[in-house]
């Protein structure tokens, strides 16, 4: 069945007005719960009313007491599944920033105070994305996947909760709009030219720099270096771990300028840039971005790297 | 949102589901021949065994052939797939056979919803108490495994039967409301197919020698009445049934042709009110006391020409019929063909008759009276194991040789007399008496009496029971006080199991009860209910108070709950004497700041009043062994200490 275009926004801005994203945390409470009878729940009933018609065509006293225990059980059923909902909790962590087109993942917990059963979680109309069950005191730590594809900030959508405990004859539901944001990087350009053969201004640094070319020698270990230079051989004789140095003959320090770029749009130059940034970064060269507005100076490492993408992520917009 | 759930049936809930359905088979498969139970619970085990095994489900073809078979069967056995028995039964079959095509949940939903049904169409096998206690375990299973698909370990445990049954008792407040507050209907919403197989029991249709002899020996309740107000004396007690009036020279039997009217009569005792729940018998004819009290005719009923009480539609369920009778009537109807009432075979019995016809010249009152000296005077016993009258002449035989008999052969040649002596007369078979319990009557099927009836002029038909001037006990004690060979009744209507016979009875209250408020509940008695809580009317304002008031209660029983959960445990005596203590220091501007532990602030407020020092340790100490220790002596110090500390 499909809802029309209207009506689906019409209840959007609806839901949205109900279910405020205020903060990080949401327990769920009784006035933002929904329960429907599934197609099992309307079989059922169907099968209580031809008990009913049974009994009253047979005069079969205790077959009435049957039909209203069937209606008993189908509203102890939707108590249940409403009761398994009520009071959940919500938290929503910090996601890890991806790049456009890419898959972000909001880190969701669940936490209650008491056992639930069988609950699905998942983000808007989507397939579920975990069944769970919550034992208290444990919570339950999910994943909700949200495909990307503009870079900046990316809100978390509505999460839909969703029970047909305990006998399935009620799907019994409910909306979290939390206050989660992930940032999206621009998409790198797949093919980007490279940054050593565009010309653009090398700047003055030392001669040379620790490089990836020759090997010059070996020196201890020290938290951070990265794995693969460790020599391993080394370490199975002495027992000690070693870095691997080598020297590079270049001495590189780009910085990557917006305004050059021409013949491009801004979207293009931003995966431009951001392919550059990575590829920089995986060459160990120091780098800087010149963005209209934005500078950032020429550095290296993982955190200038974040810096450099969070700020081609958020180029144009106020934040 | 799309189920994450994945579609086909772990093993362990189809395990369950097996074990539902064979509750709620059960009682339909105890009412099959065993070979036909074998074949219909056949697949549940091959089910099973398929599950255990992991193997694949039989092929199409097999699976329908088995079908085909199971309905065949039906067909052959009820020659009707519809009806009550042919259509559960088919019900039933194919509810297993589709155990073999179950490998997705849907299935087993399909499954589940037909397990319902079938649990409830037991109860057209018996209404029995337990029956309802059976469903109950029924229901529990089948919620049960319904529940365990929801599990993410596809897993089925105890914990799941003790929760579903927790859903019962939640669904019963609503089953109870519903019972009793439900609309009854009166009638059926259609006729279903007849089906009349059930065996008739009770009075029969006619009237032998020795059929009432079988009836004394069975102890079975034919049925029960409670008076409202007076109840007449036991010798009174004549419950009026089917009225035979044709002889054939062995049998009586009851005449078909009822066309004509109904005879007026008028009472000439008050009428009592009191109901009648009459076990099913399969029969039309209901069991009056005597006669329906002029014009109150109970719904559903009509009084034939033979002034017999019958209803519209064969006793087949319990039924519980409201009633008012008259003991003493007169019948204003002078215009009645009794031409019936004075039949005879053409032959036969020639010494009865000549006894009869030797009366003939007296008035009609002293031709019964003439009759029943005769049965008085010579020597007639009244015993269950009369001899067997195989002759022609079975009215000369047992009046003139054995003279031994029950209240058939009785009735029957006292009746034969007054027609040979021109008096109308006919049998009427009813029963007589009945055993007092708690406030109603039990009237058993011993309790089986015939009697006869004469017409005299001026007063129309009027009761003479021949059986009351051979053995008066039968009439004011029953029967085991009268009847020669009480030996050979059932063990518990003899006079000597006194004890048994008191708890049976109270067991019987038990059962009246429940086939009073629970099997009988219909819309007369739900109108009696109501009238009870003073609603007359199921629309009424009234009926909307009470269910207003029924809902308010459960709400406010519900929010109570919820407060009582909401608020914090009730503070302990150590606790209650430290808030104290707590309030004493309140008035000197000492509050505990948030996250202040009673130690801190006990040292803060120690500090801020140095002449209280001493004390405000003291009781800080003793508050915190008491109440974290369960020191019993710290509470002791803390009672002491606290009273008195006023700062």
């Amino acid at each position: 069945m499909k809802t029309p275009a209207w009506l689906e926004r019409r209840w959007q801005t609806w839901l949205a007005r109900r279910h405020p994203a205020s903060s990080d945390t949401v327990a769920l409470r009784h006035n933002r719960i929904y329960v429907l009878p599934t197609s099992f729940g309307f079989a059922f009933a169907a099968m209580t009313l031809l008990v009913l018609v049974g009994a009253i065509n047979y005069q079969i006293s205790l077959a009435y007491g049957f039909a209203f225990l069937m209606i008993g059980l189908g509203h102890a059923s939707l108590l249940h599944g409403f009761r398994n909902l009520l009071g959940l909790q919500l938290t929503a962590g910090m996601p890890e920033a991806v790049f456009a087109g890419e898959t972000a993942h909001f880190p969701v917990r669940l936490d209650s105070k008491k056992l639930r059963h069988a609950i699905m979680l998942g983000a808007g109309k989507n397939e579920a994305v975990a069944v769970v069950r919550i034992d208290p005191p444990g919570g339950f730590d999910a994943w909700i996947p949200v495909a990307t594809s503009q870079r900046g900030w990316l809100l978390l959508p509505s999460i839909q909760l969703e029970t047909r405990y305990p006998s399935q004859l009620c799907r019994v539901w409910s909306y979290a709009h939390l206050a989660a944001c992930c940032l999206v990087y621009p998409t790198p350009e797949a093919e980007a030219p490279s940054y050593q053969l565009t010309g653009l201004a090398e700047l003055g640094g030392s001669a040379w720099r620790r490089g990836d070319d020759d090997f010059s020698g070996l020196r201890r270990y020290q938290a951070g270096d990265p794995i693969r230079r460790i020599a391993w051989k080394q370490a199975a004789r002495d027992d000690r771990l070693n870095i691997k140095q080598y020297d590079s003959p270049q001495s590189a320090a780009y910085s990557f300028d917006w305004y050059e770029l021409e013949g491009l749009n801004d979207e293009a130059r931003l995966s431009r840039l951001a392919a550059w940034v990575l590829a920089a970064e995986q060459n160990e060269d120091r780098y800087g971005l010149n963005l209209p507005g934005k500078r950032l100076p020429l550095d290296s490492g993982p955190i200038h790297q974040i810096a450099c993408l969070t700020a081609l992520a958020l180029y144009g917009s106020d934040a | 949102m799309k189920t994450a759930l994945r579609d086909d049936l772990p093993r362990l809930p189809l395990y369950g589901l097996v074990f539902a359905l064979l509750l709620a088979l059960l009682p339909h498969l105890l009412q099959l021949a065993p070979w036909h139970a074998a074949i219909v619970l056949l697949p549940l085990v091959w089910r099973s065994w398929l599950a255990w095994q992991g193997k694949a489900l039989p092929a199409r073809w097999l699976r329908l052939l088995y079908a085909a078979v199971l309905v065949g069967i039906v067909l052959l056995q009820f020659n009707t797939l519809l009806g009550r028995d042919g259509g559960v039964t088919l019900l039933v079959s194919l509810l297993a056979v589709k155990l073999l095509e179950t490998r997705q949940r849907r299935d087993a939903r399909v499954l589940t919803l037909l397990a319902f049904f079938a649990t409830s169409a037991a109860f057209l096998v018996s209404q029995a108490f337990w029956m309802l206690a059976y469903a109950a375990i029924c229901a529990i299973a089948i919620i049960a495994q319904l529940r365990s698909w929801q599990r993410l370990d596809g897993k089925l445990d105890v914990q799941e039967y003790k929760r579903a049954s927790w859903m019962m008792l939640e669904a019963l407040p609503v089953m109870l409301l519903l019972f009793f507050l439900f609309p009854r209907l009166s009638g059926p919403l259609w006729q279903m197919p007849g089906n009349d197989s059930g065996a008739k029991i009770g009075l029969a249709d006619d009237m032998s020698p020795g059929s009432f002899t079988d009836l004394a020996l069975d102890d079975s309740v034919a049925f029960r009445a409670d008076f409202e107000g007076a109840q007449p004396p036991r010798n009174a007690l004549y419950w009026r049934g089917p009225v035979f009036e044709y002889f054939d020279g062995r049998s009586w039997q009851q005449l078909l042709n009822t066309q004509r009217s109904t005879p007026s009569y008028e009472a000439l005792s008050p009428a009592f009110s009191y109901s009648i729940t009459l076990e099913p018998h399969n029969r039309n004819w209901l069991l009056a006391l005597d006669l329906p009290a002029p014009g109150a005719l109970p719904q559903g009923t009509r009084l034939t020409s033979r002034l017999q009480l019958v209803s519209n539609q064969p006793v087949s369920q319990r039924k519980r019929v409201q009633m008012q009778s008259v003991t003493s009537w007169r019948m204003t109807d002078t215009n009645v063909d009794l031409a019936a009432d004075l039949q005879l075979p053409a032959g036969g019995n020639p010494r009865a008759r000549a006894l009869a016809q030797g009366w003939a010249g007296l008035p009609p009152p002293a031709r019964v009276e003439a009759a029943l000296n005769y049965l008085r005077s010579n020597g007639f016993s009244y015993t269950l194991d009369a001899p067997l009258l195989p002759g022609q002449n079975t009215i000369d035989d047992l009046l003139f040789n054995t003279r031994e008999g029950f209240c058939e052969h009785y009735s029957g040649a006292f009746v034969f007399l007054m027609r040979a002596a021109g008096v109308p007369a006919r049998v009427v078979a009813g029963y007589l008496g009945g055993e007092k319990n708690a406030d109603y009557l039990i009237v058993r099927q011993t309790d089986a009496h015939a009697w006869a009836e004469v017409w005299l002029d001026g007063q129309g038909w009027q009761r003479v029971d021949p059986t009351a001037v051979v053995a008066p006990g039968r009439i004011t004690r029953g029967i085991a006080g009268s009847v020669r060979g009480a030996q050979n009744l059932p063990y518990l209507l003899r006079d000597n199991a006194a004890w048994l016979n008191g708890i049976r009875l109270r067991w019987d209250a038990v059962v009246y009860g429940w086939n009073r408020w629970v099997i009988g509940y219909d819309a007369q008695r739900q109108l009696q209910l109501f009238g009870r809580l003073g609603i007359d009317d199921l629309a009424s304002p009234r009926l909307l108070a009470w269910l207003g008031g029924i809902a308010v209660l459960f709400l406010a029983i519900y929010a109570g709950l919820h407060t009582l959960q909401g608020r914090h445990k009730r503070p302990d005596a150590a606790q209650r004497l430290w808030l104290r203590f707590l309030r004493r220091l309140a008035r000197h501007q000492l509050i505990p700041a948030r996250g202040e532990g009673p130690a801190d602030f006990a040292a803060r407020a120690a500090r801020a009043m140095p002449a209280q020092a001493a004390a405000i340790h003291a009781i800080s100490t003793a508050y915190l062994a008491a109440r974290y220790r369960s020191d019993a002596a710290a509470q002791a110090e803390l009672t002491r200490l606290v009273p008195p500390f006023r700062p």
